[in-house]
């Protein structure tokens, strides 16, 4: 009885065996180190918030500035959440019975705070300084995104330290004048590295590298 | 004959080589010169250094001493690996892809003016035994997180003490009393707040039957106009009621002494910078006297060798104090001595028989020359001189003192007067004494107690424990459930001052306003509000009264918002200080010299005098105070201890030696306490530091119900009231015991070689000289030791370089050129920097053990150098942080680039780069960098420990386990300033910019500024002809100058030896 063959075409199995065993461990290690970049982990992090509060409206249709709300920015390193007194400045009298208002009309008369999940998460050895960028003519939007077309936040950059020194080195693309600073979609005629230039001289912006600029 | 001749020379050069070896250990055993052991030409480190004992070589020859590995946990690296490998299982299970959710939770209503993230300060007041410090409290988002000094306050200024610093960290002790508690039946009880309003106000009601009679306050030292005027509101209520001050250690033989002088318990003022000639007679100037800011301040300008004004000090005193640190000279005598020696002054300068008093001590050469030139300084400087005593002189002495002020003019003109607000009060410690007697013949039905800790800290013979046992009620106002709390009948835990309106009165009387920065954390009561319900008030809200009193004061209306607010910004009443009052000496009784006072300066065992003196826990009230307790002492480089302090020949002759437990017997009480061999103390005298040894302080300071064994040793236990502040008749015996001492002198030593080739070409760090010298050769003091040109350019620091001996290329900088000064000159090693540091940056304490494994914290260590005859030795104060070299070592061995160069010219640490390989360490010249070995933080974590982590600055990474960490000359202030400064378009001035130590710096010794601009001060100083980098040979080219510690020496007095080498 002559021994079982294995037909001459399950040689491809070999080739294809071979290039499963060199090629899954890297399609492995691949997908882990996709999987765990900070472009994958960040980028779009959209987490539920409280109270379904939509920037698409308040900015994007009714036009409110951001630092209606976020009145900090200009001085502090944070641009803090509003209280829910100001929410409360309209919220009297519009939408005063919504249901979806309920935890900003508790927060408001019985003196608890509200619990907004923070979106933009920075390590906590990072000491980034809101007032610093946007009174040099850095837009909210370079980093924060299109808010105003947002219903609900979520992270649009990457916001890791490669992310940050690209601009630190080159910040001329990013630069606005201040007037514009809160502007979404701003979308000047002029060249913007131009534009950029020649803000940077005005403002006497020299952007450093070092590490204590961020890490003290 | 050739190979004789070879053996022989082999024999000559083996036998001169051994000659040389013998003749160097035999020279660092004292003899001086040309050697690389400490020379005492040269200065030298420690008793152990000078010594050159085996222990001192072997810890110099351990190749990096503070990276020794001694895991004493029960770990081991086994287990530790098991464990290791667990967890990194666990950590990729459980932690999923991204971190933990953050929370925002907003104020649901922002207060005016509140920005998040932005730092506020408020003025406020820190008032210690009687005596107020204006202050600007930073708070970070409602807590306040750092104190500093009012710039504005007209007396205490801009700076601040160690304690006051400290003092943040005192509100955050998580140790505090939470509640009140009732004793009954010996048990302790927690009650509420009611109950102890209820308490006080039955005091009230059962005092109020017999108009007071039987009710008796015992209040600590306070100056506060709103606590005086309820207290006439609770007399004029109910006059039966018996007032007492008590202080542990207590400024009043001042007052008793100028009441024998000028007939008015008048308080003595020192204009230092007014003076030339400045002598001080057992006194502290710049420690703990309530004026130290002043002093210190007002010595700073009056020492400015480059302006040529240069005041000259002399120092008569027993224990080193920081005045001898600074002193020009310095004669170390029993304290009972001071008195014959003052005597002699008086005779000598008013031309009498010197040999009438204190014959034996004056007959001394070394006194009687002493005290001869300094009559001669001081009738040379008539009206700008000073002589100045010591609190706990007597009475008699401080009188004697005004006397020769005013014989010699200098009354009115540097030493003046004010009137105290409360003549009447006898001195402290016979206040205690007629309140004792009261109770203990029970005529005191009810005691209030507001603050102190008298059961801890009165004199033994009172037994004041078994007095309050005799009081019906008893009630105790304190932070702390202490050791008087135990024995009352109620606790109340009280309000920390920045948690409570108060006020105070600064030494000149300035009127202080103590403003509350947070709500009390425990709901505790404060004087003022434990007062008010005594005076019948129905709440104890603080705040009315303190305004309604300090209105009046300023001669406001009470309902005049406009000037309290203004009074809330500026912290204190201007122009409230009491004008100097005339006063005219007067005759009062000398008595006789006693037995001791007769003697020589040598006594035999048996007649030994003991001091009590301040220690870091001030009386032991700050015992709980880890910044204070791992502070290294001034003088001894102590910490987590106290210790018998005996001279070097003293100790010699007694037979005791460094670090032995000696049986000290004063009178009928013994205490077993260790000794440490200080230099410079005065033979015959034993200094012990009061305020250690607590039973009842908390987990830091030892408490008995914690079963936490308290640092250090009770010395209150051999204070009596005739022997309050030093007595004579002391025995010392060794018991051949020793005790571990965790002294911080040795550590982070500069290394050996560097050590060696320092002391050779440079024989010191510090570069010292004198006034005359230093007007002569100018630059030369920095450079002489160079023996290379090279060398001298490398001396001066970065300006003025002209070469770069580097391998590396040097740095560019185009923006600011941050740059620092050091005036060595003017340190008085009062460690205010480096408590301020600790609360800048989050600095952690270790604890006893981990000192003892050289793994203190301290970004800045205070090195401290003794020169000369190591029973007077000069001292000298050399702190050293990271001097920010341009040619950084540490930098180009990191193999993470965790540290690196910036554009400013700062060494940056990144913390979170760093992979803790220690390489940095190992190659940093000046020893500055520290490592965490263990997580400090770790015990915050616990529940019950959380409150502290709310006084971190938000500004400054708390750094974990296995990184390194260093002084960065406060970048987060450099950034603050300069993000402020630019978003208003706005350039930033020189002196905007503080680093906290500089800050801090009674003396202002410390300059920070920007070397790119020109006619910054930091810039002018560093192109002083005195200015000198440290360890310059090395070509690090620091960025920190020190600035050479010029001396004003009396030439008549100058030892022979001194400074011969220039």
């Amino acid at each position: 009885m002559p021994r079982f063959q294995f037909p001459e075409w399950t040689e491809n199995f070999k080739k294809a065996l071979g290039l499963l065993l060199a090629g899954g461990p890297v399609y492995l290690i691949a997908v882990i180190a996709y999987g765990v970049s900070p472009e994958a982990i960040r980028i779009g992090y959209q987490p539920e918030q409280p109270v379904p509060y939509s920037h698409a409206l308040h900015v994007g249709e009714l036009g409110l500035d951001c630092r209606y709300c976020h009145n900090t920015v200009e001085e502090s390193p944070h641009s803090a959440v509003p209280p829910a007194a100001t929410c409360m400045n309209c919220h009297t009298g519009i939408h005063a019975d919504s249901p979806k208002l309920l935890p900003i009309r508790e927060s408001a008369s019985q003196d608890v705070p509200v619990e907004w999940v923070r979106v933009h998460d920075l390590p906590d050895y990072v000491y980034f300084n809101h007032s610093a960028h946007v009174t040099r003519g850095v837009g909210c939007e370079s980093c924060h995104g299109r808010v105003d077309q947002m219903e609900k936040v979520s992270q649009v950059k990457a916001l890791t330290m490669e992310w940050c020194l690209e601009c630190h080195r080159d910040p001329y693309p990013n630069l606005r004048p201040i007037e514009e600073v809160t502007t979404m979609g701003y979308d000047p005629d002029t060249n913007r590295r131009e534009l950029g230039l020649e803000l940077a001289k005005q403002y006497n912006l020299n952007p450093r590298t070092d590490c204590s600029t961020c890490h003290r | 004959m050739s190979s004789l001749k070879l053996t022989k020379s082999g024999l000559v050069v083996s036998n001169s080589h051994s000659v040389s070896e013998s003749s160097t250990s035999e020279s660092s055993k004292g003899a001086p010169k040309g050697t690389s052991g400490p020379s005492q030409d040269g200065f030298w480190r420690s008793q152990a250094d000078l010594d050159n004992t085996p222990e001192f070589q072997e810890f110099l020859a351990r190749e990096y001493p503070q990276q020794e590995e001694q895991l004493k946990d029960p770990l081991s690296r086994r287990r530790f690996v098991q464990l290791m490998g667990a967890s990194f299982a666990l950590a990729g299970v459980s932690q999923g892809c991204r971190w933990e959710e953050e929370k925002i939770m907003p104020l649901s209503r922002r207060p005016d003016g509140y920005i998040p993230g932005v730092a506020k300060k408020y003025a406020s007041a820190f008032e210690l035994g009687g005596s107020a410090a204006g202050l600007l409290v930073t708070c970070m988002d409602g807590r306040p997180i750092k104190i500093e000094g009012n710039p504005q306050h007209p007396f205490t200024g801009g700076t601040s003490t160690a304690v006051a610093q400290a003092s943040i960290l005192e509100m955050y002790d998580p140790d505090r009393s939470r509640a009140v508690r009732r004793q009954e039946n010996g048990q302790g009880l927690i009650a509420t707040r009611k109950d102890a309003l209820a308490a006080l106000r039955a005091l009230r009601d059962n005092a109020k039957a017999t108009r007071g009679a039987g009710l008796h306050v015992l209040s600590e030292a306070t100056s506060s106009p709103t606590v005086a005027a309820l207290r006439q509101e609770i007399q004029a209520a109910m006059p039966g009621v018996k007032w007492h001050e008590y202080e542990p250690l207590s400024n009043d033989e001042q007052r008793e002494g100028n009441r024998m002088a000028f007939g008015a318990p008048h308080r003595t003022h020192y204009r230092l910078d007014r003076a030339d000639v400045i002598a001080t007679f057992d006194a502290e100037l710049f420690g703990n006297h309530p004026a130290a800011l002043r002093h210190s301040k007002d010595f700073a300008t009056g020492r400015n060798p480059d302006s040529g004004k240069q005041n000259r000090i002399y120092a008569i005193e027993s224990a080193y104090s920081l005045t001898g640190a600074v002193a020009d000279h310095r004669l170390p005598v029993r304290s009972e001595l001071i008195k014959p020696l003052l005597l002699g002054l008086e005779q000598a300068l008013t031309g009498g028989d010197m040999a009438s008093v204190g014959a034996a001590i004056l007959a001394e050469p070394k006194a009687g020359k002493f005290i001869t030139e300094l009559a001669k300084d001081l009738a040379k400087h008539r009206g700008r001189g000073i002589v100045a005593v010591g609190s706990h002189q007597p009475a008699e002495v401080h009188a004697i003192a005004a006397r020769i002020n005013a014989t010699l003019r200098n009354q009115n003109a540097t030493v003046l007067y004010t009137a105290e607000s409360d003549a009447q009060r006898p001195r402290h410690i016979d206040d205690l004494k007629s309140l004792v007697a009261s109770m203990k013949s029970g005529k005191v039905a009810g005691l209030l107690i507001i603050g102190g800790n008298p059961a801890y800290n009165a004199p033994t013979d009172l037994d004041f424990v078994g007095a309050l046992a005799k009081v019906k009620s008893s009630l105790h106002l304190s932070m702390y459930d202490d050791e008087t709390s135990k024995h009352t009948n109620w606790h109340i835990n009280r309000a920390h001052y920045l948690e409570a309106w108060g006020d105070s009165r600064s030494y000149d009387g300035t009127v202080t306003l103590a403003q509350p920065m947070v709500e009390p954390l425990y709901d505790g009561m404060s004087a003022v509000g434990v007062l008010k319900i005594l005076a019948g008030h129905d709440d104890d809200s603080n705040q009315d009264v303190v305004r309604r009193t300090l209105l009046a004061i300023a001669g406001h209306e009470p309902g005049d918002d406009k000037s309290w607010r203004r009074l809330l910004h500026d912290g204190f009443i201007p122009q409230s200080a009491p004008k100097p009052a005339t006063v005219a000496p007067q005759q009062f009784a000398a008595t006789p010299l006693s037995k001791g006072q007769k003697l020589g300066s040598t006594v035999a065992n048996g007649n030994l005098e003991v001091v009590f003196r301040e220690s870091a826990t001030y009386d032991g009230r700050y015992a709980n105070n880890s910044w204070l307790l791992e502070t290294p002492d001034f003088m001894t480089k102590l910490t987590w201890d106290n210790a018998a302090l005996i001279g070097p020949a003293t100790a010699k002759s007694l037979g005791v030696s460094n670090g032995e437990l000696a049986k000290i017997t004063v009178g009928d009480a013994t205490l077993k306490m260790v000794v440490h061999v200080s230099p410079g103390q005065a033979p015959g005298s034993v200094a012990l530091p009061l305020g250690w040894g607590r039973s009842r302080a908390g987990h830091v300071g030892g408490h008995e119900d914690f079963k936490v064994a308290a640092p250090g040793f009770n010395t209150y236990a051999l204070r009596t009231s005739n022997g309050f502040n030093f007595v004579a008749g002391a025995t010392v015996k060794g018991t051949g015991e020793s005790y571990d001492l965790a002294e911080t002198q040795d550590h982070f030593a500069m290394d050996e070689i560097g050590e060696k080739e320092v002391q050779k070409r440079a024989n010191v760090h510090i570069k010292t000289a004198t006034l005359k010298q230093y007007k002569k050769d100018g630059e030369k003091i920095v450079t002489k030791d160079a023996h290379l040109e090279i060398e001298k350019k490398l001396i001066r620091p970065i300006e003025g370089r002209e070469i770069n001996a580097s391998l590396y290329d040097e740095h560019e900088y185009k923006g600011h050129k941050w740059g620092m000064s050091i005036d060595l000159g003017k340190c008085t090693g009062c460690n205010s920097c480096s408590v301020a540091c600790q609360a800048e940056n989050n600095i952690p304490v270790v604890g006893k053990e981990e000192v003892m494994n050289n793994r203190e914290m301290h970004w800045i260590r205070i090195d401290r150098y003794f020169k000369g005859n190591p029973n007077n030795p000069e001292m000298a104060f050399l702190p050293v942080h990271c001097q920010q070299c341009e040619g950084a070592p540490c930098e180009v061995v990191c193999p993470v680039e965790a540290t690196s160069h910036s554009d400013e010219g700062l060494n940056d640490m990144t913390y979170n780069r760093c992979v803790g390989t220690r390489y940095c360490a190992n190659n940093c010249p000046y020893k500055v960098r520290r490592f965490n070995f263990k997580y400090w933080n770790k015990d915050f974590e616990v529940a019950r420990n959380k409150v502290r982590t709310l006084m971190s600055n938000p500004d400054v990474t708390v750094r974990s386990r296995g990184v390194m960490e260093k002084c960065t000359w406060c970048v987060q202030r450099i950034e603050r300033t300069k993000i402020d400064a630019k978003n208003n378009r706005r350039a930033i001035v020189d002196g905007e910019i503080q680093t906290a130590c500089q800050q801090a710096c009674p003396t202002q010794a410390i300059n920070f500024g920007d070397l790119a601009d020109k006619q910054s001060k930091v810039y002018k100083n560093q192109e002083l002809p005195r200015a000198y980098a440290l360890l310059a040979s090395l070509n690090n080219s620091p960025r920190n100058a020190f600035l050479a510690r010029i001396t004003n020496p009396n030439e008549a007095l100058a030892p022979a030896k001194e400074h011969k080498d220039h």
